[in-house]
């Protein structure tokens, strides 16, 4: 007995379609017609088809939503980019092509090496986790109000987006052991230097993310609300000092409660974001006719604002359901899985990702106070893009061996009928 | 194109996105949910028919050795091409032992005639309780008990 897989032709098909159409509508957008972005579109829509096909070709148990979805994000990230500035779309689809490279690596690396629950390699990586986002306090370069950036060989990165990975990997490790005091202990002092150190760089928004994926590891972890009630109370101790340590996180809850009052200072940019969400409608004004550069960070923080302004609010739903739907897939691979630590890291991944997404339109629709923090796959930014997808790489690796061990059982249960 | 031909296309293409980007939903859900309700068949079939299997760890045929068989309700093993897991070696009877399942308990009996079925060294009168990781001896075969569970 075979595993059928039913065929995902159509919807590829009406994907490409898609993505095609956009772009030959961007490029009627200019006189003469810019052929550039035919070109273009036709070559992203080239790469994700090959893409696509030589994984599912090499690693047939990998799970292809999950991969349909985040290629067609980063789809929607690149119209839009386009659309802003042509120059930022070839950067970020050079970006795309080294995250998917790097998917490939992590994929095989959770696959096929074992390591990673070893206490030596855990401690390796917490330290230079720590060692990491310490070094970027001390010796980074600041943008848009945060210390999180490094420059290296002239592109800057932001560690605080690769510690993401390690975080995860040493959390999973730590819960799939059975609970003692002394390792909880010292889990507990290495999420808090972690956040320390996050606030401390003004990363609000990666600290948040950094909390809200310790919790719910914690919780899936150790199943005892008690700790969760614990951490939460020390999590809001912690926010609540850091309202009152941080000039920043005040001025961020300031404008979170009324952004009309500072419109022409700090309010400035959610104000501009809700006008783009309030003038675009359920519909939309269609691509390429609204007016996004008024919005500061269009590219990268604001990106869903610029798409529900243009592409309609219906259209901002069905993405944020994209979402949701990674989180069920997500989930369905963690439940699947063969040993607590692939458990654990699936649910981490899966939690990285879509929390992150929700902190951040939650922050441009003024839902939770905004926290700058890119939109996973769409957004313009190269260290964000790399770290997603291997977040997915994880995530396909952890699936591809529970199709594995699945299809071990099936052959030995054929051995009963020679 | 002009300015005002563009806007035009470009409103009407919007509902076009629309219609694609809902359409594109519909089918990942309607694609994910018949996916996981093959898989689920598929676990579901591994559950029912495979509480373990019995692996040959040595036989004196050698090309037997190493085969694992799924447990099922009734195992029998010995020389006759009849019995479930079949094993063409001389020192076995035709049908030389049996491994049953209980409810959730597995048992082991003898069937031979006076070769004897042996459970971790020991002789075993008529049966035997079996659990994860016993090896039953029969002739110069030795079987090992997998669990799964």
């Amino acid at each position: 007995m075979g595993r059928k897989k039913p065929s995902a032709a159509a919807l590829l098909f009406i994907i490409m379609v898609f993505e095609l159409s956009a772009f030959v509508l961007l490029s009627l957008r200019v006189q003469p017609i810019d052929l550039g972005a035919i070109l273009f579109g036709v070559m992203m829509v080239g790469v994700f088809i090959l893409q696509y096909a030589l994984l599912n070709h090499f690693f047939p148990y990998i799970d292809r939503y999950i991969l349909i979805i985040a290629n067609m994000l980063a789809a929607v990230g690149l119209i839009v980019q386009y659309r802003l500035n042509p120059e930022i779309a070839f950067k970020q689809a050079g970006w795309l092509a080294l995250g998917m490279i790097a998917m490939v690596f992590a994929l095989l690396g959770v696959w096929k090496l074992a390591v990673w629950q070893k206490r030596r390699v855990t401690y390796i990586l917490a330290g230079g986790g720590i060692l990491l986002l310490a070094l970027t306090l001390l010796m980074g370069r600041s943008a848009g109000g945060a210390t999180s950036w490094f420059s290296v060989l002239g592109s800057s990165f932001q560690p605080s987006e690769f510690v993401k990975l390690i975080f995860v990997a040493v959390l999973a490790a730590v819960f799939a052991q059975p609970l003692q005091k002394r390792r909880l202990l010292l889990c507990f002092g290495f999420c808090g230097a972690m956040l320390g150190l996050l606030v401390l760089q003004r990363d609000l928004g990666a600290a948040l993310l950094y909390a809200g994926t310790f919790l719910i590891l914690l919780y899936v972890g150790t199943n005892k609300l008690s700790l969760v009630g614990l951490s939460l109370i020390g999590l809001g101790g912690g926010a609540y000092a850091s309202y009152h340590l941080f000039d920043h996180v005040r001025v961020r809850i300031a404008i979170w409660q009324n952004p009309w009052a500072a419109y022409e200072s700090q309010g400035y940019q959610i104000v501009q974001g809700l006008i783009a969400l309030a003038s675009g409608g359920l519909l939309g004004m269609g691509l390429g006719l609204g007016a996004p550069n008024v919005i500061p960070a269009y590219h990268t923080d604001f990106i869903f604002a610029v798409i529900c302004e243009e592409f309609g609010l219906i259209f901002g739903v069905a993405m944020i359901a994209f979402y949701v739907i990674f989180i069920v897939r997500g989930a369905l691979i963690a439940l699947n899985a063969k040993t607590r630590f692939d458990m654990l890291l699936a649910f981490g991944c899966t939690s990285m990702i879509t929390l992150q997404s929700f902190i951040i339109i939650g922050g441009v629709i003024k839902l939770i106070p905004l926290t700058g923090i890119t939109l996973p796959f769409v957004s313009y930014g190269g260290s964000s893009m790399i770290v997603c997808m291997m977040l997915v790489g994880v995530l396909q690796g952890i699936a591809a061996r529970n199709g594995q061990a699945e299809d071990e059982m099936l052959e030995q249960m054929e051995g009963n009928c020679p | 194109m002009e300015a005002s031909a563009y806007s035009v296309l470009a409103m009407i293409m919007q509902y076009w996105f629309i219609i694609a980007i809902l359409y594109i939903l519909f089918r990942i859900v309607e694609n994910a949910m018949a996916e996981y309700r093959t898989h689920r068949q598929i676990k579901k079939e591994i559950g029912k028919q495979f509480f373990g299997y019995i692996e040959i760890e040595a036989c004196d045929v050698g090309e037997m050795q190493g085969r694992r068989y799924g447990i099922r309700k009734e195992n029998v093993f010995g020389r006759s091409k009849r019995c479930e897991i079949a094993i063409p070696s001389a020192a076995l009877d035709a049908s030389h032992g049996m491994v049953v399942l209980r409810g959730k308990k597995l048992m082991l009996f003898d069937l031979s005639h006076a070769k004897g079925v042996y459970l971790n060294g020991d002789r075993i009168e008529k049966q035997a309780q079996l659990s994860d990781g016993d090896e039953i001896r029969a002739g110069d075969t030795v079987l090992r008990i997998n669990l799964e569970r």
